[in-house]
Formats: structure tokens, sequence, C-alpha cells
């Protein structure tokens, strides 16, 4: 019985030891789908929010980004888009969130592949939208590149993929 | 003294109609079940929630169905099967948690185009008794490639670009609706 109560204690202390490790020092991988969770965070707008949280949150959603990024936006909806670098990116979320009233982002269905050099990644996932507390949604695949700049993993390219050609 | 033993007898009784007469094997049952139903609806038998109007009237918003990811695992899609397409592929085993519900109407190898709202397959216009309001769509021919099948909605009165539809590949075909 003592012998069957320590090796229990073993067991919960290996877990317990297993637990902390992965926390405090977390896989490339699960930083960047946290990554992708606040991106989703970040770019989600509540009815109520005020200009001035909105700004912020557009500030916060351009810091994600590395200062070369591109974003190539092809959608049946809004046709095609492309933006280069922070400030352009920074102004075009600083005026979208000023005009959208509410905006829900989910990504889902992320798969994280690691280049052989861990120092990039390609993210594939499909973004699901929201609009106006409208009860429609709309979906789109999404293909974003993470490069690790300073030890922080940032987006250096993001591009809708045509699902059906 | 008998009030006693009644109240046993009725306990015994009640357990025996939960567990049967022998709990153990009955436990047993119901983790097998509940191992097997896991494995078929996360696995197999995917549970889908229609959301959209691009299947209108066939499927509606709302509606339950199941996708059977076993479909074609003997033979190809055929020519007005529903499938599920999906979007990005998740990590693993596990199912996509947001599919394309599309009818197929054009095979491999076949050249697909809509011209004054009928789909045209090679040259031929094709019978489509599940279409049920007006269509006025027309648009350029398009080549299915040697694994890709032409995917579109039952509901033709939806403006066509706001009608999700085109060259769905073989490999992001999910399954075939079941219901």
């Amino acid at each position: 019985m003592k012998n069957l109560f320590r090796l229990i204690l073993v067991l919960v202390l290996a877990g317990a030891g297993w637990w902390l490790w992965t926390f405090l020092f977390p896989s490339p991988e699960k930083v960047i789908r946290q990554r992708m969770v606040r991106l989703a965070e970040t770019a989600t707008l509540a009815p109520n929010d005020n200009p001035i949280v909105r700004a912020a949150k557009a500030q916060k959603l351009v810091d994600m980004f590395s200062p070369d990024a591109v974003i190539r936006l092809e959608t049946d909806d809004f046709g095609g888009r492309s933006y280069s670098g922070r400030d352009e990116i920074s102004e075009a979320a600083m005026a979208g969130f000023a005009a959208i009233r509410a905006l829900r982002v989910e990504f889902l269905d992320v798969s994280v592949e690691l280049d052989d050099n861990q120092l990039s990644a390609t993210v594939s996932c499909t973004a699901r939208v929201q609009f106006e507390d409208k009860k429609d949604f709309g979906v789109q695949e999404m293909l974003f590149t993470f490069k690790k700049v300073e030890r922080q993993w940032v987006i250096s390219k993001v591009e809708t993929v045509k699902t059906l050609s | 003294m008998q009030s006693d033993i009644a109240a046993t007898e009725r306990s015994d009784r009640f357990k025996r109609f939960l567990f049967g007469r022998r709990p153990k094997v009955t436990l047993l049952r119901a983790a097998i079940l509940l191992a097997a139903c896991f494995v078929v609806f996360r696995f197999i038998l995917l549970p889908v929630r229609i959301n959209g109007d691009s299947m209108l009237p066939t499927y509606h918003t709302g509606q339950i169905n199941c996708v059977n990811r076993l479909a074609y695992v003997r033979h190809r899609p055929q020519r007005y099967d529903i499938v599920s397409v999906r979007l990005a592929r998740p990590n693993g085993i596990s199912a996509p948690k947001v599919l394309y519900m599309k009818r197929i109407i054009g095979l491999p190898g076949e050249t697909v185009a809509f011209h004054e709202g009928k789909a045209i397959i090679n040259g031929n216009p094709i019978d489509e008794p599940y279409v049920k309001w007006p269509c006025d769509w027309s648009n350029e021919s398009v080549t299915c490639g040697p694994d890709e099948y032409y995917v579109v909605g039952d509901n033709r009165s939806m403006t066509m670009p706001s009608h999700v539809q085109g060259r769905a590949k073989l490999e992001r075909i999910v399954g075939k609706l079941l219901l």
C-alpha cells in the first residue's frame, strides 16, 4: 500500500513537472497557435468598443506583423487587395476598425508546419468571420507565414487560398 | 422487519433493472458502446449542421446531417453526389470543423460551363431536377483536371459571384452526405 502510494506520488510529481516544463518552455508550434488565437481576439470588435479601444487593438494587431509583412487577399466579396509593410497594414487596420461596427473572427482547423530551420513556419487555417452581429458568417481558407525575429514569432505573409478553383 | 425486507428487495430489483444480473458485463458493454459511438461519430460519420442558402431547397440552414467519410474508399465520387469539401486540413486525423456542402456536376476530364442558367457538360446540357428556381448564369467553360470535380450548390437563384462553386481536388472531398 505504501509502495503504491509512493508510485502514485512519483507519477503525479512527474506529471506536474512535465506540465511546468511545457508551460515555461512551450514548443514553437504551441507558441504559434497561441499567436493565432491572440490574432483572432485582437481582430474581433465588440459593438461597444470605443474609438480608443479600437485604435489600441489596431496597433496591437499591427505589432504582430513583421516590418516587411505582406498581406494578399482575394475574396469573392471584397475582390483583390494587397498591403505591404507595417505602415500600409496599420492604415488599413485603423480605417477598417473605425468603419466596422462589430466583427467576430475565429481561426479554425489550424495546422502548423515548422520549417527545418525552426525559424519559420507555415500555418494553414480556415478564417470564420461574422460581421455586425449578423447570424450569417463567411469562411475563407488562409495561409500565414510566421518567422522568428529576435525570439518572437511574427507574421511575415498572409494570403487567401482558393479552395474551389 | 418485513418493511426492511421489502425495501431491500425493491432496491435489489432496481439495481438489477439498471445493471442487469451481471453488473460487470453490463458496464463492459456500455464502455464498448461508448467507445464505438466515439469512433463512429468522430472519424466515420461526421455530424454536420448546415449553414447557408447555397443548397436550397435541398438543404436549408439549421438542418442536421451526417457525412460518410468512408463513402469513397472503394469507388470514386459520382455525378450528382452531394459531397463535403474541406477548406484547411487540421493536424492529425481529426475532422475539419468547416466544410463546403456542394453537389458534383462535373467529373474529372470534363468541361463545365453555364449558359443561360443551364449546366453544360462537354457541350451538352445535363438534366438537373433538383434545381427548382430560375437561373440566369452564364460563364466561360472550365476543364476539370484528372483528380478534380466541379461542385456547385442547388440554389441557382443566387447571383453567380455570391455562390461559391468550382473545381475541388479529390483529396479535399471528405465524404458524401448520408441523408
